[in-house]
């Protein structure tokens, strides 16, 4: 059974078609990347299963269950984790607030409001487990806003980590990274993995070849090809849309 | 020793503190009563501004809510204070639970000009039920009850011993919503200040947070009406008047709205200038309007973290300085 399945899924804006029928399934457990010149569609399909767009058509399921059409707050509910592409943190709030607000979402106590927030334990040190996990331990009082670009993508992947996702969106989780730093993601992802399902967008082949399990490539809304990487690679079609462009 | 003193330095026991000696070296007890009053209308005001962000027009609606559910409960119902201010107060968050409801689905500037023509809408409705409200005449035979608890009572009519009663509800509400905002709860409310976008990506239905946090604020907005109308023992239309709404606005970003507490400062301030200057001069308006945008240009910490400032430099501790990368 897949963990996730797109059906026909359409999204226009206006008269353009960004997401054109596009039908996947992703099994749970693998590491699957997206890739396509920009404009492909790639983000605008990520904020459809994560909520944040309604489709004009189609169907997502997840688990068997219809997710279209939720809210992003009820996908997020059921278990999809989203990373962004630019920094989508809580700014003037601490690296350990930051996460504690993520682990917090699924905790009865969030509807709490006479108690103190440290009264549950649990959620002080689940937050504290993935400060430590994102390797952030040591900025954990520090204001979000003052993280270098690194550390703020850190920040990002462990917000998302925080509740918990069995499927786990990224959206370019190295963009703007140092080659060195984008090394380390690359560990990072291969240690979430072990844990979660995750899709990924990315530009930088050499993650997307080394790291996936499968790849797929989008290229004006459709999706031209899905397949290991090395089958991709050697698409005809994918070579014209795509990686001809840029070798 | 060491315990004492940091007993000292939380604000809310300054506050207490600095509130129970006022009057006695302040002369004008009636004044300061209504610094308190206008104190906690604005910090009630500031669970949306500072902690939730957002910016609401509409609290003049739910602070004459509940100086007229007072006033109306008091003329004809000769109701018991204690149970008039906690029924004013409920109603004045099921305004704001009404209001919010709607309101809450916009955004930003749309979200202001909603809970601003709520307010005007209130405010003619109140004009037309001329039987209930007393219309433009204003609502009048308000008195101020005894405090009667079971076979016990107690007269307020005496400056002083209201002044102190004002004082136990404030010190009251002002514990409660520390209590609010210190809470997980609270915390959300400040991630949708922070990102509201965020916010509901990690699952939280921020709509239904955001309409919490105005009925809080409506509550204890509306529990400020209730006391000003037994202080003043009338109701007039003018309370509900959206230049009310404005002015909590200019209290709490004169104060800071970055604490719990700067907007009673604010508070404080504009109604002591009012009271000085509107004697001396009748364009003191123009004076509080300078102010208020050399505030905002300049000191948008407002009064509140100037304070914290002083403060932390004349208790200079030891401080872990994070250094911004």
């Amino acid at each position: 059974m897949a963990l996730l399945k797109t059906t026909k899924l359409l999204k226009y804006f206006g008269s353009l078609a960004c997401v054109y029928y596009v039908d996947l399934e992703f099994e749970e457990g693998r590491i699957y990347s997206i890739i396509g010149p920009n404009g492909a569609g790639k983000t605008s399909l990520l904020n459809l299963i994560s909520g944040h767009l309604a489709p004009s058509s189609g169907e997502i399921t997840f688990r068997d269950r219809k997710i279209d059409g939720l809210e992003s707050s009820q996908v997020s509910q059921l278990g999809i984790g989203r990373s962004f592409q630019l920094n989508n943190l809580f700014p003037a709030l601490s690296v350990f607030e930051n996460v504690r607000l993520a682990v917090q979402s699924r905790h009865p106590g969030r509807y709490n409001f006479f108690s103190n927030i440290g009264a549950y334990r649990e959620v002080n040190e689940k937050a504290d487990a993935i400060v430590d996990k994102i390797g952030l331990s040591p900025s954990s009082a520090k204001q979000a806003q003052y993280l270098s670009h690194g550390d703020k993508r850190l920040l990002e992947i462990g917000i998302a980590l925080a509740t918990d996702p069995a499927l786990l969106l990224m959206d370019e989780p190295t963009s703007g990274m140092a080659p060195e730093e984008t090394v380390m993601m690359l560990g990072f992802i291969r240690k979430l993995a072990l844990e979660h399902t995750i899709i990924f967008i990315e530009h930088k082949m050499n993650i997307v070849m080394s790291i996936s399990d499968q790849v797929i490539v989008m290229n004006q809304g459709r999706v031209i090809a899905t397949g290991t990487p090395a089958a991709v690679q050697a698409d005809p079609e994918v070579r014209r849309a795509y990686l001809g462009g840029i070798d | 020793m060491k315990s004492v003193l940091r007993f000292l330095k939380d604000p809310f026991v300054v506050i207490a503190m600095v509130s129970i000696v006022f009057p006695f070296v302040f002369p004008f007890t009636d004044l300061a009563t209504e610094m308190l009053i206008f104190g906690l209308l604005a910090v009630a005001f500031n669970l949306m501004l500072g902690y939730t962000g957002l910016l609401s027009f509409g609290h003049a609606a739910l602070f004459g809510t509940g100086a007229y559910t007072m006033g109306i409960l008091l003329v004809r119902f000769q109701v018991n204070i204690f149970l008039g201010m906690l029924a004013s107060a409920g109603m004045a968050a099921a305004i704001a639970l009404l209001i919010g409801w709607i309101s809450i689905r916009r955004h930003g500037i749309y979200f202001a000009m909603l809970t601003l023509a709520f307010n005007e809408v209130f405010y003619f409705t109140l004009t037309q039920f001329r039987d209930l409200t007393g219309g433009e005449d204003g609502l009048r035979g308000i008195y101020r009850p005894d405090l009667v608890a079971g076979p016990a009572s107690l007269s307020v009519q005496e400056p002083m011993r209201f002044y102190f009663f004002v004082l136990f509800i404030f010190l009251l509400s002002l514990l409660a919503m520390r209590r609010i905002t210190g809470s997980p709860m609270g915390s959300v409310f400040k991630a949708i200040r922070e990102n509201e976008n965020r916010a509901e990506s990690v699952g939280y239905k921020c709509r239904y947070y955001k309409i919490v946090a105005f009925v809080f604020s409506g509550f204890f907005a509306g529990l400020a009406g209730a006391l000003f109308c037994i202080y003043i023992k009338y109701v007039s239309l003018s309370f509900c008047h959206w230049s009310l709404s404005g002015e909590v606005i200019i209290m709490a970003l004169l104060g800071g709205i970055g604490s719990l507490y700067g907007p009673l400062i604010g508070a404080a301030l504009v109604t002591l200038m009012q009271d000085i200057l509107a004697g001396m001069w009748e364009r003191w308006l123009l004076l509080l309007g300078i102010i208020f945008i050399i505030f905002v240009m300049f000191f948008q910490g407002g009064v509140w973290s100037g304070i914290e400032a002083l403060s932390s430099r004349l208790f200079r501790k030891p401080e872990k300085k994070e250094i911004p990368a």
